[in-house]
């Protein structure tokens, strides 16, 4: 009760700090948004190092792609107070999310598959693959080896991806941006405290050291303990009346990129342990021993040169390491620990060519290919059920073309060839024509298809017998997209956007009981179709307004059942805005998202919710200082996501109103 | 679905009402006022012929056609000075809809010419995406005439512009067309040459920079 008044007046506190701030510094923004007399005390050098933003940077960067794009800036990220990259996508249109309170998972366009791992999409960081090569999973919560502080920009791609980068890149392709040295000259250090016993550090240097040389490096510590969870299923005596107190979370994580001239070095490096509180796989309840451990690697170096003649070369080679560990907590009379990992080593290379032939023809070709040193998976306790060790190999090649057939038609055509020892190969084709109708108008017609390779986990994970066999035959599972895509620019300040598509989606790989041994296996199974709409209103005021606006409405079948699918909402609607209270030093960051009813499971619906969160950043604080503050979940809405088949829990409770304030200091 | 309705109205309200209360200020825009920083760079890179700086008491003339922002831009500098000379900033109205009738001898238009010719530099400015319908026609009456023509459009400098603005990733980049500079009998210093994304040195021979 104390605590709920605490709140109450923290809220009200906040607000009435917002109204005061804006109201009487309303006139005089308009007078010093920006500072034009620095720029004229600036060489050329340096004004060429000057961000400016305009409508056109959407006509040249984003309209002239061949899929419908979003990009998120470092400025959004911060000024939304996002803390992981799953909060992040949950802001895209069309994007929605699910916590089990272990791992994070995103659905795209209606389609979020439990237990499916994000394996559907691509993640990359630098152009670096991070999904894994046991279960194709790309980490996003507390697991992502990036502190989101870190981020540069998100390239969002939404459809069928694979003409370029091969597997995985199913709904969407996922390009994370580093920042780089420059962006830090120095020294940052960077605390924050949040509800839940929220811990956490960063300590960042970045500097040009030579004009050749720029040095990178930062490391994070996060520490949070968690609160005492209620789940009513478990309301027992026996199962202490269904409080559970296993919620903790913890990572530290470091990343170092070192540039000379064209060769970039990038390490990256996160450990996590997490308690699961919601006793899955029929666990034992309220065990401080049910947790996983999440420790993953990249070593990469990257070439990157422009010869002359309009030919560039970007070469990757990359080392990377993911180990998972999983204890999980049985009573037999007795309680035992029942133990797993998933072990993968693997080395990825790539070699890419883009050449612009004429002032018609820019054209791309490229071979990658991925070495699977490790693919191992292993579960025990007292026997050991599954020991399966495995190595493998996959390659691709593919070629793109931008021919640009007038001034104002683009054809965009790609197709990829991949080999893969466990299944073979599979080519797919993606094509755009893009046209300008007028300046502001641009329309695109997208068609491409996509696969997604079985993963180890998927072909070979067997427990000799007690629930799981294994499926070596898999196939892998497709997709074709078909959409239109609207752009126009209504001023110089706003864009809209307007797709409809359709995804039909084939061989889906979906874990299914065999009648014959009542033993789980995964299947090529599910026929899938997913039709929808998507509209957004993108802002950006000189002053440093910006807004979003984003509807998206999507309808999935399911064709074998003739049914809608699980965990897929029908309506979404985004509201973001950063909005200057005062300029250039305090900005308010508002961000609302409703997600409609979900089916669950068990074929019940979560509620549809709509949660807000506020994020107030005071950029001048002291010198060099700066002072963040978030509330998250603002109206403390309750409201839950749809479980998965291993929790006994059909919607699984999300956190109510949370609080964070960071404090961020250079040097 | 009454909650969507009434969500939806409140945001697009609320980013609506956001919106017109910076409207004025987004005028004034973060472009230009970078752009006019690189321009004011740009005159002590550049040398101007004896005609052109026989009194040193006279201001550098920056001569503006279409869009009015970098008026304001320059403000900050109004009082400033470059090579010991002062800044004189003369706006244009109405010229960037400026026709020459067919007749040859267009008076009216000769005389708007060699008032244009008297400038140092002349912008124009098509910031908010406005066209300056006869630029090439101004471009082509001053090509012999000591004028820093500057633009901000694809293909001004094949229509003889000395320099154009173009953005790249968000910044400002700029390229030059040497060869109509020396036309004019401007003298481009090489350091602002090569910081320049693309040279034009000769007439149809396009230099590209990596």
């Amino acid at each position: 009760m104390l605590k709920g008044c605490r709140v109450r007046t923290f809220v009200h506190v906040l607000m009435g700090l917002i109204v005061f701030c804006s109201s009487p510094h309303l006139l005089a923004q308009q007078q010093d948004a920006n500072e034009p007399g620095d720029f004229f005390e600036m060489s050329i050098e340096e004004l060429m190092e000057v961000e400016v933003q305009t409508a056109t940077k959407y006509k040249q960067k984003i309209s002239e792609a061949p899929s419908s794009v979003t990009i998120i800036t470092a400025e959004e990220i911060h000024k939304y107070g996002y803390r992981t990259l799953l909060d992040i996508l949950n802001s895209i249109p069309g994007f929605y999310t699910t916590y089990d309170r272990n791992y994070g998972y995103v659905g795209v366009r209606g389609f979020g598959r439990p237990g499916d791992y994000n394996s559907r999409i691509l993640v990359m960081i630098d152009g670096y693959r991070t999904n894994d090569n046991t279960s194709g999973s790309p980490s996003i919560v507390t697991t992502f080896q990036l502190d989101v502080d870190l981020i540069e920009r998100i390239e969002i791609v939404r459809g069928p991806g694979s003409a370029l980068y091969g597997s995985n890149a199913f709904f969407a392709v996922i390009n994370v941006i580093s920042k780089s040295a420059k962006d830090y000259n120095g020294l940052e250090l960077s605390g924050e405290i949040a509800s839940q016993d929220t811990e956490r550090a960063r300590i960042t240097y970045g500097n040009v050291l030579d004009d050749d040389l720029d040095l990178l490096i930062s490391g994070t510590y996060y520490d949070r303990d968690g609160e005492i969870l209620y789940y009513p299923e478990f309301d027992d005596p026996a199962t202490n009346n269904g409080y559970v107190e296993n919620d903790d979370d913890n990572f530290k994580n470091y990343f170092v990129k070192v540039s000379m001239s064209d060769f970039t070095f990038t390490a990256a490096h996160v450990q996590r342990e997490k308690g699961i509180p919601t006793a899955p796989w029929e666990t034992v309840f309220n065990d401080r021993r049910t947790r996983t451990w999440d420790y993953s690697d990249l070593i990469g170096l990257t070439y990157q040169h422009d010869f002359p003649d309009d030919l560039s070369v970007l070469s990757r080679v990359a080392y990377n390491h993911y180990n998972y560990y999983g204890g999980y907590v049985y009573d037999d009379g007795g309680t035992y620990v029942n133990k797993g990992f998933c072990k993968g080593r693997w080395w990825t290379g790539e070699l890419q060519f883009t050449k612009k032939l004429s002032d018609q023809h820019k054209f791309v070709w490229g071979a990658e290919s991925q070495y699977n040193v490790r693919q191992d998976q292993k579960t025990w306790d007292s026997d050991v059920y599954l020991n399966d060790r495995r190595h493998s190999k996959s390659w691709g090649l593919y070629v793109q073309d931008e021919f640009r057939i007038l001034d104002n038609l683009i054809l965009n055509a790609g197709v990829r060839r991949d080999y893969y020892d466990t299944f073979g190969d599979t080519t797919n084709p993606q094509a755009g024509l893009i046209y300008g109708l007028s300046d502001d108008t641009v329309v695109k017609f997208l068609c491409g298809k996509a696969f997604r390779a079985p993963s180890v986990y998927e072909l070979y994970y067997d427990d000799g017998g007690y629930s799981y066999k294994a499926n070596p035959n898999l196939e892998p599972e497709t997709i074709k997209t078909y959409e239109v895509v609207f752009e126009q620019a209504i001023n110089k300040n706003l864009r809209g956007t307007v797709s409809g598509f359709r995804n039909e989606i084939n061989d889906l790989i979906d874990q299914t009981t065999d009648p014959s041994d009542g033993l789980l296996q995964f299947q090529n199974l599910t026929k899938v179709t997913a039709k929808g709409l998507e509209a957004a209103l993108d802002g950006k005021w000189n002053n440093g307004m910006r807004g979003r606006i984003g509807y998206s409405f999507v309808q999935t079948l399911d064709k074998t059942t003739g049914e809608t699918l699980v965990n897929s909402p029908k309506n979404m609607v985004n509201f973001n805005l950063i909005y200057p209270l005062v300029p250039k030093e305090l900005f308010a960051g508002f961000e609302s998202k409703y997600i409609g009813k979900r089916k669950t499971l068990t074929g019940n619906y979560t509620d549809g919710s709509v949660i807000t969160n506020l994020t107030l950043t005071y950029e001048n604080a002291a010198k060099r200082m700066e002072i963040q503050m978030g509330v998250y979940n603002l109206f403390d809405v309750e409201y839950g996501h749809p479980g998965f088949g291993e929790h006994v829990q059909d919607i699984i409770d999300q956190d109510g109103r949370t609080f964070g304030v960071r404090l961020t200091q250079r040097f | 679905m009454a909650r969507i309705k009434v969500y939806l109205i409140i945001s697009a309200l609320v980013l609506f009402l956001a919106a017109d209360t910076v409207k004025a200020d987004s005028e004034n825009s973060r472009e230009c006022q970078v752009k006019a920083a690189f321009l004011y760079n740009f005159i002590n890179f550049v040398d101007w012929p004896k005609e052109k700086q026989v009194d040193s008491n006279e201001p550098i003339t920056v001569g503006i056609i279409g869009y009015e922002d970098f008026i304001k831009a320059f403000e900050p500098i109004k009082n400033k000075k470059i090579k010991n000379r002062s800044i004189s900033i003369k706006y244009f109205a109405g010229y960037e809809k400026l026709k020459r009738s067919k007749d040859a001898d267009d008076h009216q238009w000769n005389q708007k010419m060699e008032v244009l010719k008297t400038c140092h530099v002349l912008v124009f400015c098509t910031c908010n995406s406005e066209r300056i319908e006869n630029s090439s026609q101004i471009i082509k009456a001053l090509k012999d005439s000591p004028v820093l023509t500057v633009g901000e459009t694809k293909g001004f400098l094949e229509s003889g512009g000395v320099i154009n603005f173009l953005m790249e990733d968000e910044k400002v980049r700029f390229e030059i067309n040497n060869a109509a500079a020396k036309q004019a009998k401007l003298n481009i210093r090489s350091k602002l040459l090569r910081l320049a994304k693309r040279v034009i040195e000769e007439d149809g021979a396009k230099g590209a920079k990596d």
